[in-house]
């Protein structure tokens, strides 16, 4: 029997499934129509009867079943409701248990509030999740004035929201490309090239990109390389790897890339100085190529790299 | 104990993938998610004892909210009673509309499981109540 005690495990597993076999705008009507006007009827019913509040009141009580940790604020006069979620039992779990199937598991929430909402005539206006469990999201009635919400308990003031990487959702809309795509542009008419990690200086000399990992990148004088940073990373690399960073162009500053596996999704790059690196796995996963399989082995930093440039070939 | 009404997601899920790609469409999704998201699971029932998988499914209805198993094994087999399937209950006490092929689920998932497991499955019943049974296979293949 399929129970809800793990759920959100085959959820993931689900999304990759039809994904794979279907495609990707197959998974988008799944979110849409399965759990949007299907599962989710009970939002929608009580959206009709009670508008905002009714939404306020079912987003309720979802928290007491799912013993979400979040704040949920309703301002009608500003015809706002917002939610403000410290840890996502959803999310929570896939990390608890290494889980990740799918490209990325926290854009199903759009995907069914966004069809839930335009059958009542309602939208979400912006929305942003860390990949760490945290996000917020504001909703409103569409074609009334609204106003956004200044709070104490905004998520982005919680230090851990420094944590992951950032999705932004701008009027139901993803604000950036997929990751594969953010990497195709930067690279241009260039190929990747991994590193001879012994030997860093050769390969650089191409006109190719160069792909190293963080601990050798701070032995190289390269620009313009992408650059992995190793699995599980350590403090002192990082801020290495900033201080390198913070002397250069943004025009000559690598591209940064990283697993974010489950169980080292938590960084807090920006605290290091850092910007947050790519993600890498949707870049695996879109590619059909291996990307985490929690009962294997972990794979080495050259081996990321070889998937990474498999992924990337055209 | 999780929301139950992550039952109502398993419910369209299946409505959906019928609907929109076939019941062999739907049948290969379970079947998949048995011998894929549930494969370290069903390994571990291959050459663990009937009593030990026995005590995995009790745990597991332990944590599924309202139900009502009773769940007993022998030697060669392990016999799952639902007095309450839990996820039945809680889509009829909400008046949702169930996909009359809500009980295949459990055949086409827990089937490709037991296969990992030199076992076989089977189900009499259903629409709340059922008996479900896992049965060993000898090496050859053949029930014991």
């Amino acid at each position: 029997m399929l129970g809800v005690q793990d759920f959100c495990g085959y959820y993931d597993w689900t999304f990759h499934h039809v994904r794979k076999h279907f495609g990707e705008a197959a998974l988008k009507e799944l979110w849409a129509a399965a759990i949007g006007t299907d599962s989710q009827l009970h939002y929608i019913e009580n959206g009709k009867r009670a508008g905002l509040r009714g939404l306020y009141d079912t987003w309720n009580q979802t928290g007491v079943d799912e013993k979400c940790d979040w704040t949920f604020t309703l301002d009608e006069s500003s015809n706002i409701l917002r939610w403000d979620m410290r840890q996502c039992p959803s999310k929570g779990f896939l990390l608890k248990n290494n889980l990740h199937t799918d490209e990325d598991y926290c854009d199903h929430c759009i995907g069914w509030v966004k069809s839930a909402l335009g059958t009542i005539g309602m939208e979400m206006v912006h929305h942003e999740h860390n990949h760490c469990g945290q996000c917020w999201g504001e909703m409103r009635v569409k074609g009334k004035p609204y106003t956004s919400l200044n709070l104490d308990y905004d998520i982005r003031k919680d230090p851990n929201w420094n944590a992951g990487f950032l999705d932004e959702f701008i009027e139901q809309e993803k604000a950036a490309p997929h990751p594969t795509e953010v990497v195709r542009q930067w690279l241009g008419d260039r190929r990747i090239v991994i590193v001879d990690e012994a030997d860093p200086g050769e390969s650089t000399r191409t006109n190719d990109v160069a792909l190293m990992s963080a601990q050798t990148y701070l032995r190289t004088s390269s620009s313009r390389c992408a650059v992995l940073i190793e699995s599980p990373p350590d403090e002192q690399t990082l801020r290495g790897v900033a201080a390198k960073l913070h002397d250069l162009e943004m025009a000559h500053q690598p591209l940064l890339l990283y697993p974010y596996l489950p169980q080292w999704v938590a960084v807090r790059f920006v605290d290091m100085g850092l910007p947050r690196p790519l993600p890498i796995l949707p870049i695996l996963i879109r590619a059909g190529v291996e990307a985490h399989d929690p009962l294997a082995t972990l794979p080495s930093t050259e081996e990321w790299m070889r998937r990474i440039a498999k992924a990337l070939e055209r | 104990m999780s929301a139950p009404d992550f039952y109502f997601g398993n419910n369209a899920i299946f409505r959906h993938i019928h609907d929109r790609f076939g019941m062999a469409a739907l049948v290969r999704y379970w079947r998949e998610l048995g011998a894929g998201y549930y494969k370290a699971r069903a390994l571990s029932w291959r050459a663990a004892p009937m009593s030990a998988i026995a005590a995995d499914w009790r745990t597991y209805f332990e944590h599924e909210p309202q139900a009502q198993v009773t769940v007993t094994s022998d030697e060669t087999t392990v016999t799952l009673d639902v007095a309450v399937c839990p996820a039945i209950k809680h889509l009829r006490d909400c008046g949702r509309d169930i996909v009359p092929y809500f009980c295949d689920h459990c055949d086409h998932v827990t089937s490709a499981m037991a296969e990992l497991a030199n076992c076989r499955f089977e189900r009499s019943g259903g629409n709340g109540s059922c008996r479900q049974r896992i049965v060993r296979l000898s090496v050859a293949g053949r029930e014991h």
